[in-house]
């Protein structure tokens, strides 16, 4: 037999009607066993029972009538109502909850969040300038022997182990500018 | 949900406002009492009653129906009472109106049960709002507690909770009434 404390924990499913069949008839041949827990149902019925039986307001004949035309009335002078698209859609397609909206706000803050994330941690525009100007620094040295650079051209189109002893021909000093 | 609701609320969406009536015809006594045994008020209640008509028509458009029409409906009541009650704070059970019980034909025995019955509605008035709506909602309205979750948004487990604290404290209230 269930202890009287676990039986008065259900006495209100029990007066309810929403136990299941089994609990219900463990229920009812404790309560014919046990006097006080009898007792305790009774109670616990009772309450419901009054609380269900409370007297609706006395109300005029014609409350009803005048309810009903201050509702329309009211209705009346709003917009009338649209479907909203979602609903449409699903009107249309059926239920796809996995799309509904608010899972795709979700997703869209998600995103949003990330690049909000992204962004402060990218690069500053200033640091960027300042690592631009230190890959200008290891340029430096070439810019300032230009002579060099206006040579490039000629440069480039010599293939130094071929043309060695052209490099070293008189010829090829006096065109690079070295005697 | 039920299809007459459904095909009713396509009508209004579709442009046929004055279909809105049929929900209305439907449903006002069922509101008006949640919201009188919210507030204990005539004119409170039906005014707020009023006010979830005017809600629902506005936002009918947005009506999903994953819930029934009826259970959008008590939410949008409800929110609104709970509201109220928020803003006007907790009344003074002795100024609650309840109406005498229906006369017996023992006149002592009438006035007994009526007395029983505003000390009653005392009680339930004393309750916290979230006890009272859950105690209205399942024991009057006849709700599941997975339909209360659903109207007060809360979980199953806070509904059940909350109904049976209403009801142990309407049961000891009602044992010092009787003396």
């Amino acid at each position: 037999m269930m202890p009287c404390d676990e039986i008065r924990e259900q006495l209100l499913d029990y007066a309810d009607g929403t136990l299941a069949t089994d609990a219900r008839g463990l229920i009812a041949r404790h309560l014919a066993g046990c006097p006080e827990c009898r007792r305790e149902a009774a109670a616990v019925s009772a309450v419901l029972d009054r609380v269900l039986a409370l007297p609706d307001p006395a109300l005029p004949d014609n409350f009803w009538e005048q309810f009903r035309a201050t509702v329309l009335r009211r209705v009346a002078a709003e917009s009338p109502p649209r479907e909203g698209v979602w609903t449409r859609l699903r009107a249309r397609f059926g239920d796809f909850s996995v799309l509904r909206p608010v899972p795709a706000i979700g997703v869209a803050c998600a995103l949003g969040l990330m690049l909000a994330i992204g962004l402060m941690h990218a690069p500053h525009r200033r640091d960027v300038v300042q690592i631009e100007m230190l890959a200008m620094a290891d340029s430096l040295p070439i810019a300032q022997n230009l002579d060099v650079l206006e040579r490039f051209e000629l440069l480039e189109n010599l293939d130094l182990l071929e043309d060695l002893p052209a490099l070293r021909s008189p010829d090829f000093r006096l065109r690079m500018g070295r005697s | 949900m039920s299809q007459a609701d459904l095909d009713v609320i396509r009508r209004v969406l579709a442009g046929e406002t004055d279909a809105f009536d049929l929900l209305v015809r439907r449903y006002q006594q069922t509101i008006f009492r949640l919201t009188y045994r919210m507030t204990k008020n005539v004119e409170d209640a039906r005014d707020l009653a009023q006010d979830a008509f005017v809600q629902a028509y506005r936002a009918l458009g947005s009506f999903q129906g994953h819930a029934s029409f009826s259970t959008w409906l008590y939410r949008i009541a409800m929110n609104l009472c709970l509201n109220h009650l928020k803003a006007a704070g907790r009344e003074d059970p002795a100024e609650i109106d309840g109406r005498l019980g229906d006369e017996g034909p023992d006149a002592l025995e009438a006035l007994e049960a009526a007395e029983r019955d505003r000390a009653l509605s005392a009680a339930i008035a004393e309750l916290p709002p979230q006890q009272r709506a859950t105690l209205v909602l399942r024991v009057q309205q006849g709700l599941s507690h997975r339909a209360i979750a659903e109207v007060l948004e809360c979980a199953e487990g806070t509904a059940k909770a909350n109904y049976s604290h209403a009801v142990r404290t309407l049961q000891t209230k009602l044992r010092q009434f009787r003396g």
